[in-house]
């Protein structure tokens, strides 16, 4: 099924909506919940376009680390687990690659413009964002 | 009138005789468990600036991620800390429930910024601003001198018991973060030994401070959570990247360097700092934010707090996933 127009687009007008009619309209407590809600809608239009592509590069890295096929959840249980149990040593090195990734690809949806990314981005950690 | 001006107004004149009226009560922000109100008084003087703090109903619902110590508790503990010299508002009076707007206490009304983001970029601290991580280190030298022999009640936790509380905390949570798994194996490993037990502010950080434009900081607040314990977890959680407003080249809340702050402590409290043991306190700090996000959604999920802003701090801990690989893995 193929609707019209697109998510995207939608989320994208509301935010402007929120952006440009509501919040200068507000003050105080309704005006700080009012930038929230704009910015969590940013995460959400944000995690619509990128989340896929990164799920589909996670799930092949945890399948080469830990030698098992499962969904993506599950293969998330089974790492924290051997890192706790110590099957997994926590300075190797495609662990290591594998944390970057995945916490730099988190970043760029929730929080784009967060210090630790904008850094993580300026040291040229391991990234799979396009941007 | 609201009940609670009705019932101000019975207890102000106890510890102000020349009481006339209350000119202006109004809720301040900022406090998920705790109220604070400004309070302006009408007096047979001048007027009269005031805050109150109270937990509305005696309790506090909000308490699952710290040991909070009782408001009551909070009073004494700011009056103990104002005889020794630390930059508090000093308390006034202390009520208990019998009158039927919760318990709490009137202090001084401090003037100044607390909104951590603002004394970070607000053009006004500008010349200011060069000294306040040295006064951070002096006030924290100075909490830390406090006497503990008399204190009783007071919760101890140290660097295993912050482990074990926020730990199960993410376990209840039941949705595994590798990162985070990574952290507490890792903190687990090097648990520093345990030699000295001092007073301990427990969330002494930019946004609890009073920041005045030309004295800097005039007052510490929220003492709620404070217990006995390490002296490192004052200094460290302060520079928690969370605390730095993105400005992540200042790591002492955003406007010092941590070395003006551990050569001022040093200088007041004529001890040698280990800076390894301060960061491993700032990795557990910025663990203990990470973790205390996700207790936001669980916050939301019990009905307690149904507010955007609380849901939406859950996707902040992806924040401290990044800041623990950069302490952890990268540096």
């Amino acid at each position: 099924m193929k609707s019209e127009p697109s998510i995207e687009e939608l989320l994208q007008a509301v935010i402007e909506f929120i952006e440009n009619s509501v919040i200068p309209k507000l003050e105080g407590h309704d005006k700080f919940h009012a930038h929230v809600a704009k910015n969590t809608l940013g995460i959400v239009l944000r995690e619509i376009m990128l989340l896929r592509d990164y799920d589909e590069k996670e799930v092949a890295r945890l399948k080469n680390i830990l030698s098992k096929d499962d969904n993506i959840k599950e293969l998330n249980k089974l790492l924290s687990e051997k890192i706790r149990n110590g099957e997994i040593n926590i300075n190797d090195d495609s662990l290591k690659d594998h944390l970057i990734r995945t916490t730099m690809a988190k970043l760029s949806i929730d929080q784009p413009h967060y210090s630790g990314y904008l850094k993580g981005k300026e040291d040229n950690y391991p990234n799979d964002s396009e941007s | 009138m609201s009940q609670l001006k009705k019932k101000l107004k019975e207890i102000i004149p106890l510890f102000e005789p020349n009481f006339v009226e209350i000119k202006e009560l109004r809720r301040l922000s900022g406090g998920s468990s705790n109220e604070s109100w400004l309070l302006v008084l009408k007096t047979n003087n001048e007027d009269r600036f005031l805050v109150f703090r109270r937990t509305p109903d005696g309790k506090i619902k909000d308490s699952t991620v710290s040991n909070f110590i009782g408001i009551n508790n909070e009073a004494k503990i700011m009056n103990l800390a104002y005889k020794h010299g630390v930059p508090v508002p000093k308390i006034y009076h202390i009520i208990d429930e019998s009158y039927g707007i919760g318990k709490g206490f009137f202090m001084e009304y401090l003037e100044g910024l607390t909104v951590g983001n603002r004394i970070v970029r607000d053009h006004s601290l500008k010349d200011i601003k060069a000294t306040l991580a040295r006064q951070c280190g002096e006030i924290l030298s100075m909490i830390h001198q406090i006497p503990i022999d008399n204190l009783i009640d007071i919760p101890t936790s140290t660097a295993d018991n912050e482990i074990n509380k926020y730990e199960e905390i993410y376990f209840k949570h039941d949705s595994p973060i590798p990162v985070f798994d990574l952290a507490f194996k890792w903190l687990r490993k090097n648990i520093p030994y345990q030699d000295e037990l001092t007073l301990v502010h427990g969330d002494f950080r930019n946004g609890n401070l009073i920041i005045h434009p030309k004295d800097g900081i005039s007052g510490v607040l929220d003492w709620e959570i404070f217990h006995l314990g390490d002296p490192y977890e004052d200094l460290s959680w302060i520079c928690v990247n969370s605390w730095r407003y993105n400005n992540i080249n200042l790591p002492v809340g955003g406007f010092g360097s941590r070395e003006d702050m551990y050569i001022a402590y040093e200088k007041s409290s004529g001890k040698k700092l280990d800076r390894e043991r301060a960061k491993y306190w700032e990795i557990l700090g910025t663990l203990k934010w990470g973790v205390m996000c996700l207790n936001m959604i669980e916050i939301y999920r019990s009905g307690f707090d149904k507010s955007i802003d609380r849901v939406s701090i859950g996707r902040r801990s992806s924040e401290t996933e990044i800041d623990l690989i950069r302490l952890l893995l990268i540096d």
